[in-house]
């Protein structure tokens, strides 16, 4: 239930730029990679200025997240969220270790207004 | 020239920032983040535009070097925020100052309804003496207004103001016990004026005020005129009504009023 109110799935671009609020409501600390796909079927990334594209949030923390496109503004591209534990740093196990880490990923809607 | 280096030679990333000026404006920049330090590097032409400033030597700008450059700035960049937002409570730059003085050339002699709302409106005044003044109306948008006075003490007196944009406006009042009279105020750009004319005297007389860069010129056809240097923390003016001249000088965040006439009273 985590992965609700993370990431906004749809962002809407105005004159080629936009802004949006990446959050972290879990109870571990992730790690966030932002990336575009021209559509589902293609991911060849867009042309765009995403920033930050790779951060990371402790629990309960927030990052604005702004995007500025670099080339015309087309409909059907995709921003891709990939949300990653950082994996905990075990100081005192000496044995092996099978661990476990769940990767969310988002993919949400890059939509165009009317005026970009 | 240290920006420069680091822009260059660090690692870095390239950050989308929204530099504030509060109170002011806003302007959304591609920045750079270096790493691992963190120094934010703000791309100084923009940064200086905003501001008010000429055009800058260098191409980067550290929040550091701002706050070297004018101390009196508060600037606080909030990296979660991708926000840079900068407080300039003692108007020390010349984008401060001319929103302020913009403002006030708008505020002064303009309309006295600036709300927005429309709709009726009453007010009763009363004084120990027993005397009344009752005021009623009608306010549209602050755009127009018609406004009815009476006083137990003048009689009754009536008002219409126009404001179709904030750069214009106009008033004709008339009354019982007063002579018809129209007057304006236009503020646009470093211009400010306002007519008065009145069926009392069939005068028409005239403030107006121009401001360039720091230096505003007061005149009036009440032979009257002031001339007003706006310094960063200082001012110095100098003026001339009813035949007699006067200077001022402040020091400190007491700005001088460039509108006329300058005296002791």
């Amino acid at each position: 239930m985590t992965v609700l109110l993370q990431v906004a799935t749809i962002i809407t671009l105005v004159h080629g730029s936009a802004s949006s609020i990446v959050r972290n409501p879990g109870r571990e600390s992730l790690t966030i990679t932002v990336t575009t796909w021209r559509s589902l079927v293609d991911t060849t990334p867009v042309a765009i200025l995403i920033a930050p594209s790779r951060f990371t949030l402790a629990p309960g923390e927030q990052q604005v997240l702004r995007v500025r496109l670099r080339e015309p503004c087309q409909p059907g591209r995709r921003i891709v969220t990939t949300f990653s534990p950082v994996p905990p740093v075990e100081t005192t196990v000496t044995t092996a270790v099978a661990r476990l880490l769940l990767v969310t990923r988002i993919v949400g809607k890059l939509v165009c207004s009317p005026s970009s | 020239m240290l920006a420069l280096l680091l822009a260059l030679v660090v690692p870095s990333d390239t950050l989308l920032v929204d530099v504030q000026l509060v109170g002011v404006d806003h302007v959304v920049v591609e920045a750079i983040l270096t790493q691992p330090d963190s120094v934010l590097l703000l791309p100084a032409a923009d940064v200086h535009q905003l501001l008010g400033l000429p055009p800058p030597t260098s191409q980067w700008l550290t929040v550091a070097a701002l706050k070297r450059s004018f101390p009196p700035l508060s600037v606080e960049w909030m990296p979660r925020a991708l926000l840079v937002v900068i407080r300039d409570d003692l108007l020390a730059l010349p984008a401060s100052r001319q929103t302020r003085d913009a403002l006030i050339n708008q505020a002064r002699g303009g309309s006295p309804f600036s709300q927005i709302a429309s709709g009726p409106f009453l007010a009763l005044t009363t004084d120990g003496l027993g005397r009344t003044l009752v005021d009623g109306g009608y306010n549209w948008r602050g755009q127009i207004s018609l406004t009815a006075r009476h006083s137990s003490t003048r009689g009754a007196a009536w008002t219409l103001s126009l404001a179709p944009v904030p750069s214009v406006f106009v008033s004709y009042s008339g009354g019982h016990s007063m002579r018809d009279a129209v007057s304006a105020r236009i503020a646009k750009g470093p211009l400010w004026l306002q007519p008065v004319w009145s069926a009392a005297d069939h005068r028409l007389q005239t403030d107006g005020l121009l401001s360039v860069g720091w230096v505003k010129l007061f005149a009036s056809t009440r032979k009257t005129f002031l001339l007003s240097i706006q310094g960063r923390g200082a001012d110095l003016q100098l003026g001339r009504s009813a035949g007699v001249w006067a200077s001022r000088v402040s020091i400190g965040p007491i700005p001088a009023s460039p509108f006329g006439p300058l005296g002791i009273p």
